[in-house]
């Protein structure tokens, strides 16, 4: 299988500040890669570099075999960038947008219009093609920027949190297309995202990076271990008149449910507690009855899937 | 049409639909000499025809270098400047598409007063005149995309520091009083100012006195326009990536 990004000690520094520590990895083409962190962690700082918009302090990227240094336009000819923080131009219609992107491009006249016509169509805008973005809610906004990172069919697409921010039919719209553009094409995806499903769902591989490094680089399949023991379990009480305090020890008394438990909060102001577990349905049953047989009325239960935070506390601890 | 060429035009039209092509723009381009030229006049006893190599000098600086200078800032505040940086267009046909769309703008408003002074005088020389315009509107242009270098995302810290540089250039240049009749000091100091030139040029071609050959004129602003170029390449291709 080709490669299709391969990085080598990247290492990006601002003013003393380490955006990207020494991170090194290899893609494979047709894949989708996720890079899945927190705020800050150096993912837009990483999709920067790889598209030549920022010059790394040190460390090598090849994206197609060829060093980006060397060959930077050649490079940028065959990818599509989607900034994490863009904006199509306000003033003109979403066509403009559009055309000034294939121009750039240098695409064929009936090229770009049947395929403007065609992306149009498939992202939903089709009626607003001569509307000013002004006017585009964000999510069609969003829609209409992946048209203008697509427009000149790139073999490898760099989408930075594609879906933040947005309602759920853009979303999965979006998904879909990117899915769909990966599985027809074979066109090779990184993306970034803070989202664990939506890493889950779409990637073939999801490296987690915080604080300028990657933690682990591996399958959704074999993360999932990691991010299912993360879910939680939150029950609140209506009562403040008993004491809720004794039923970590209640439950670890329960074989059945001891072994479902990574781990138990409680919050005496809120009058909940919260347990941290990768089952949180089978663990509803016995709280529920404990709850009963002490006469401790619940008001809410809540399950909660991995958080990104806990995902890395997880793997920080595991990993020491 | 090379591939490198018409990558620069896409800059350009977007230039012209997005900076250029709007209607207050082109009214203050057309009516913002006009007033400079009241200014002037107001109170003097001086023919029209004596200032019309004024006023087209004027229209040319101002309008050729206003809006380069905003273009960066306003990208970046906008957030549409990444994208471009992601395609395949070097940081030198960017300033290229920014400054051919200022000498377009520059040269179609420069137009109108100069045709307007073909209907008052006889030129000695029409081509010196237009060629005069493109290589001043050229040279401008570059001073407006220069000043655009200086590492703002807010539209008016430019605009400020244009009219900063811009003002003084005016009333160094002898735009209005030739260049001759200044004292010593600011004959001096009106050779840094590549106006001077380009007045010197357009009075001479309206047969008015002028202190220097003209083909040297011509070769100053030309060094001017390199210079300009030269320096706004180097500070984009610093300064660009770094506004993101
Ligand atoms: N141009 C810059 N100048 C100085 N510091 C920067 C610059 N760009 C990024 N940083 C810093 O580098 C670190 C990584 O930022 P980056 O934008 O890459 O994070 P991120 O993972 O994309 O975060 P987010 O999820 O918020 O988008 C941050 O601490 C940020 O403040
Ligand atoms: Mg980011």
């Amino acid at each position: 299988m080709d490669e299709v990004i391969r990085i080598n000690k990247l290492t990006k520094v601002f003013n003393g500040l380490v955006a990207v520590n020494n991170v090194s990895f290899v893609i494979n083409e047709g894949k989708i890669f996720g890079l899945l962190g927190p705020n800050g962690a150096g993912k837009t700082t990483t999709i920067r570099m790889l598209t030549g918009i920022i010059e790394p302090t040190s460390g090598d990227i090849e994206i197609f075999g060829l060093n980006i240094k060397k060959h930077l336009l050649e490079i940028k000819e065959k990818i599509g960038v989607l900034p994490e923080l863009a904006n199509p131009y306000m003033d003109l219609s979403a066509w403009e947008n559009i055309m000034i992107m294939a121009d750039l491009y240098n695409l064929d006249k009936k090229v770009k219009i049947s395929r403007a016509n065609e992306y149009l169509e498939l992202f939903g805008l089709s009626e607003f093609r001569q509307k000013k973005v002004k006017g585009f809610s964000k999510g069609m906004k969003q829609r209409l920027q992946i048209i203008m990172a697509l427009i000149h069919e790139p073999r490898l697409l760099f989408l930075d949190e594609p879906t933040t921010g947005l309602d759920i039919q853009s979303v999965k719209l979006i998904r879909d297309i990117i899915k769909e553009k990966n599985v027809k094409e074979k066109t090779t995806i990184f993306l970034t995202t803070h989202n664990i499903a939506e890493a889950s769902v779409l990637c073939d591989r999801v490296a987690i990076m915080d604080k300028g490094k990657i933690l682990i680089c591996d399958s959704p399949i074999n993360l999932q271990k990691i991010f299912t023991s993360t879910q939680s379990l939150e029950i609140m009480f209506d009562t403040s008149s008993k004491d809720i305090s004794f039923i970590p020890e209640y439950l670890s008394s329960r074989v059945e449910a001891k072994e479902l438990i990574s781990g138990i909060e409680i919050s005496k102001d809120r009058d909940a507690i919260k347990i941290y577990t990768f089952d949180p349905v089978s663990l509803i049953a016995p709280v529920l009855e404990f709850s009963k047989a002490n006469g401790l009325k619940i008001s809410s239960v809540n399950t909660y899937g991995p958080s990104l935070e806990e995902v890395f506390l997880k793997i920080i601890n595991e990993g020491g | 049409m090379s591939l490198t060429v018409k990558k620069i035009f896409v800059i350009v039209r977007k230039n012209m639909k997005i900076y250029y092509l709007k209607a207050p723009i082109i009214i203050f381009g057309i009516i913002f000499p006009f007033f400079l030229f009241l200014a002037f006049s107001i109170g003097r006893d001086v023919s029209v025809a004596y200032l019309f190599p004024g006023i087209i000098s004027i229209t040319m600086f101002f309008s050729s270098s206003s809006i380069g200078p905003a273009i960066p800032p306003w990208e970046t505040n906008m957030k549409t400047l990444e994208r471009i940086l992601s395609t395949p267009i070097s940081i030198t046909s960017v300033v290229f598409g920014d400054i051919i769309s200022g000498f377009l703008y520059g040269f179609a408003l420069t137009i109108v007063p100069f045709l307007l002074s073909i209907f008052y005088t006889a030129l000695q020389s029409y081509a010196v005149v237009l060629l005069a315009i493109i290589l001043g509107s050229f040279c401008f242009s570059s001073l407006g995309t220069l000043i655009s270098t200086y590492p703002t995302d807010t539209p008016s810290t430019s605009m400020m520091i244009s009219s900063l540089v811009r003002f003084p250039i005016i009333f160094i240049s002898g735009v209005f009083i030739s260049v001759n009749d200044l004292p010593a000091a600011g004959k001096y100091i009106s050779f840094i100012s590549p106006l001077t030139y380009i007045v010197d040029i357009i009075r001479f071609s309206f047969g008015q006195k002028n202190f220097m050959a003209i083909w040297i004129d011509f070769l100053v602003v030309f060094l001017f326009t390199i210079l300009f170029i030269i320096s706004s390449l180097l500070l984009h291709k610093k300064f660009l990536p770094r506004r993101l």
